[in-house]
């Protein structure tokens, strides 16, 4: 499945370059569109892309295929973007599956655990205590694991599209999240 | 040329050609060129056998201008005149020049760039850094002998989008064509990692005059991909020179000393900092001009304690790096250290126990990011050897667009791997709006004042709506030297306007142009070179197309003395192409008129076929005329 996709974005010297078609990020790394995809072929694809579309591989080529590259090579970073990381994967299945948004709302206990996790950071950082920080982020690594497992039997066992969506917008939090504790020990390095 | 019109481009029949191409390496002290020539890269040195040019340009009453070790020699004697570490002032205004005030030098504040005052007239960092680049650029000619068919200059990985755009301007000003910006760190992980066949994670700690980057890198097979960067464009090892200096102001009890005096202690302090990587203990003495006698006796203990916060300083960008990369410090597999200033033994042991483990030291660290840069510059000038080279290098600071309020919205996050481009959508906020105006601004924080302001502009002509019906779809893409594009358009109704902006920083691209004919024998040069590579790329694209055609159809289409006609003409051309002199732009554009015409017949008959083939099958009232 992998070596099929790449070879039908590879380019031939010989032949016009052609835009890659963005519509489907699990077509174009080769990939089966499920949660729990192969890391490394992810990555094995993504460089093999890049290895055929990076500008750097146009450089001494006429503008517009130069112009071609840079789109081409923007549009599979996009995607593996998209693809590693769990809470952008889990959107692109979503949509893939054409599911609208209807009702996404977050629970109250979800909302309550969000003050809280809030409130231990704060109390951590107002007391500039670097290591309480960092057993949050332990804490924090540990239920995004968590969380990712009840996403991926959402998508990939129940096709339960309502429950995936609710996921990837608590997933959204815990980002955030992440970025705060980042801060605030960043924060305490000055 | 009435082939473009039906062929293919395919691939030239001129046998390969070897692209003369450079890395330089533009650095704050000094500044090397290497190339890569059978299959090795290498330094190339001036007439005296020396690689390094010191990054020093002095300028004369009588327009004669000095660069390397000359004018820095003459620095201490004319320091208004001399500047030393332009590359501190690349992209940058009065404001983020901190140590301004102890600089010998009159700077002048100027919308977007400082500007510096000296006996040839006001000049910007971006000409004084050409200068530099003009004499590399010789230099490479003279010992490639040939012209330079294009550069890679590397940029400290930390150096926001201004200081990049000045960087390209001012190579753009020395006449060279710039096939990539690449990241220092990124260099000399190039240049470590071909010569090692080094796999896995690593770390690259590059200090160097005047910048600091760190950047994290995962090799995988000739891939070299960056995972992090991060760094401080105003920590280096100028810096250190720096508390040596104010450390002997403090003990001698030296006040208000003047630019001459300045000068030369300084450059008493660094020459003290590098003998104290080999020595013990080191006496300071020198003669002011007032006649004042300096002597002092520096020794490693004190140098270290001076300074150690200076090396503490630089571990936080490290963290940060790790922590954008989502890895702790014993994933990395190795640590490189690159720059002049990594020679000092307390900051290879403090970067030792950070890392738990010895950096690696086994390329001379002056020259492992030029090294670098040439093999890099050998890949995209397309020659042997470069195909399994791949470099996916990251944006250092995040981009964003300034909302209400004041705050910043982050549109591309920093860390993305380049080129990339994202979008996000603004609405209008009064009924019947039809302007809106952006700030384009980068940086970490999240208030727009604390970040940099690249580009200010302004869309028009948006339909007249009630607030929020308006869809503006504001694109940010950066290319893959690190520079940012943005353009935005309404959506709604069909109606688009579009506008894109290539950030500024106080030199239009009209300024540009006008420096670069301010130097008439420059501007001549670059005239000529513009007309043969004109004339170079006309001819490759004939010999394409005619190449393709000849397969496509040449065989059913032309006899026999048609077909070796015109393959006679091909050879030519492509012999012609292969010599590269820019002295035959005359005999190229014949030679490349006379397979035009030897083709015409061909095209003629091409064009009927495909008329024929295009009509065939096909009822004639189905054809619309």
């Amino acid at each position: 499945m992998l070596r099929r996709a790449v070879a039908a974005v590879k380019v031939s010297p010989f032949n016009t370059m052609k835009y890659l078609n963005s519509s489907n990020y699990f077509e174009m790394f080769g990939l089966a569109p499920c949660f729990a995809i192969d890391m490394q072929g992810l990555e094995l694809s993504y460089r093999r892309l890049q290895s055929e579309l990076h500008p750097d591989r146009y450089a001494s080529k006429n503008e517009d295929e130069r112009h071609m590259a840079l789109a081409n090579s923007t549009t599979v970073n996009d995607g593996y973007r998209a693809l590693r990381s769990s809470a952008s994967r889990a959107q692109c299945l979503i949509s893939l599956a054409g599911w609208e948004k209807s009702n996404v709302a977050l629970s109250s206990a979800f909302l309550m655990a969000q003050m809280e996790w809030r409130e231990a950071i704060e109390e951590a950082r107002a007391s500039m205590d670097a290591a309480a920080l960092e057993a949050l982020g332990r804490r924090l690594k540990h239920r995004v694991v968590q969380h990712e497992r009840e996403l991926a039997s959402a998508l990939d066992e129940r096709s339960d599209f309502d429950a995936a969506a609710r996921y990837v917008n608590e997933f959204k939090f815990y980002e955030k999240l992440r970025d705060e504790i980042d801060d605030a020990l960043i924060g305490l390095d000055h | 040329m009435a082939f473009l019109q039906i062929a293919e481009p395919g691939q030239s029949a001129a046998p390969h050609q070897h692209r003369l191409a450079v890395g330089i390496d533009l650095g704050t002290t000094h500044s090397l060129v290497a190339s890569v020539r059978s299959g090795t890269a290498e330094v190339l040195s001036d007439a005296a056998g020396r690689s390094l040019l010191p990054s020093v340009v002095r300028y004369a009453a009588d327009g004669e201008v000095e660069v390397g070790w000359q004018a820095r020699d003459g620095a201490a004697k004319d320091p208004h005149n001399t500047i030393v570490s332009v590359k501190r002032f690349m992209g940058r205004g009065l404001a983020d020049i901190a140590e301004a005030a102890s600089l010998p030098y009159q700077f002048i504040e100027a919308p977007g760039m400082v500007r510096l005052k000296t006996v040839a007239g006001e000049l910007t960092p971006v000409e004084v850094s050409a200068e530099i680049l003009k004499v590399l650029r010789q230099r490479a000619e003279e010992s490639l002998g040939g012209e330079l068919s294009g550069a890679v200059i590397t940029v400290p990985a930390y150096f926001d989008d201004a200081q990049r755009q000045a960087t390209k301007d001012a190579a753009r000003l020395a006449g060279i064509n710039v096939l990539r910006l690449l990241n220092e760190p990124t260099a000399a992980a190039i240049a470590y990692g071909l010569d090692n066949a080094s796999e896995g994670i690593y770390c690259v700690y590059d200090l160097g005059g005047g910048t600091f980057d760190l950047s994290i890198l995962r090799l995988t097979r000739g891939v070299f991909e960056v995972l992090a960067t991060c760094g401080d464009s105003a920590l280096g090892g100028d810096d250190f020179d720096r508390c040596i200096f104010n450390w002997l102001l403090d003990i001698l009890k030296l006040t208000a000393l003047g630019p001459e005096d300045s000068r030369q202690l300084l450059t008493e302090a660094r020459l003290a900092k590098e003998r104290l990587t080999d020595l013990g203990v080191t006496e300071i003495s020198c003669e002011l001009t007032g006649g004042t006698l300096v002597n002092a006796i520096l020794s490693r203990e004190v140098f270290f304690e001076l300074t150690q916060p200076l090396i503490a300083k630089t571990f936080s960008p490290v963290r940060r790096a790790l922590r954008d990369a989502g890895l702790q410090v014993e994933e990395v597999q190795g640590v490189v250290l690159v720059g002049g200033a990594t020679r000092m033994l307390h900051l290879r042991a403090a970067v030792g126990e950070f890392f738990f483990r010895e950096p690696l030291t086994n390329l001379d660290p002056d020259k492992v990011v030029a090294l670098g840069a040439a093999i890099q510059a050998n890949a995209l000038a397309g020659n042997h050897g470069g195909d399994d080279l791949l470099l996916l290098d990251v944006i250092p600071l995040s981009l964003g667009l300034e909302t209400m309020g004041g705050l910043c919205e982050k549109v591309i996050p920093r860390n993305s791997t380049i080129p990339c481009a994202r979008a996000q959508d603004f609405t209008t906020f009064k009924d019947g709006q039809t302007a809106m105006s952006f700030q384009v601004v980068q940086g970490e924080r999240e208030l727009v004042s604390e970040c940099r302001l690249l580009a200010r502009f302004e869309l028009r002509g948006i339909p007249p709506m009630v607030a929020g019906a308006a869809r503006i779809r504001v694109t940010f893409q950066v290319d893959a030297d690190g520079l940012l594009s943005v353009s935005a358009r309404e959506q709604t109704r069909g109606v688009e306007s579009r506008v894109t902006v290539k950030p500024s920083y106080g030199l239009t691209d009209a300024e540009v142009a006008g420096m670069l004919s301010a130097g008439i024998s420059n501007a001549e040069y670059d005239k000529r070179m513009r007309a043969l590579r004109e004339a170079q790329v006309e001819a490759r694209r004939l010999l394409d197309a005619t190449e393709t055609a000849m397969a496509e159809n040449g065989h059913e289409l032309l006899s026999k003395p048609e077909w070796d006609a015109i393959w006679r003409k091909i050879y030519e051309l492509a012999e012609m192409l292969l010599l590269g002199d820019s002295n035959r732009l005359d005999s190229l554009r014949q030679c490349t008129e006379a397979l035009n015409t030897s083709t015409s017949i061909f095209a003629g008959r091409r064009m009927d076929a495909s008329i024929h083939r295009a009509l065939s099958g096909k009822q004639i009232e189905s054809i619309d005329l």
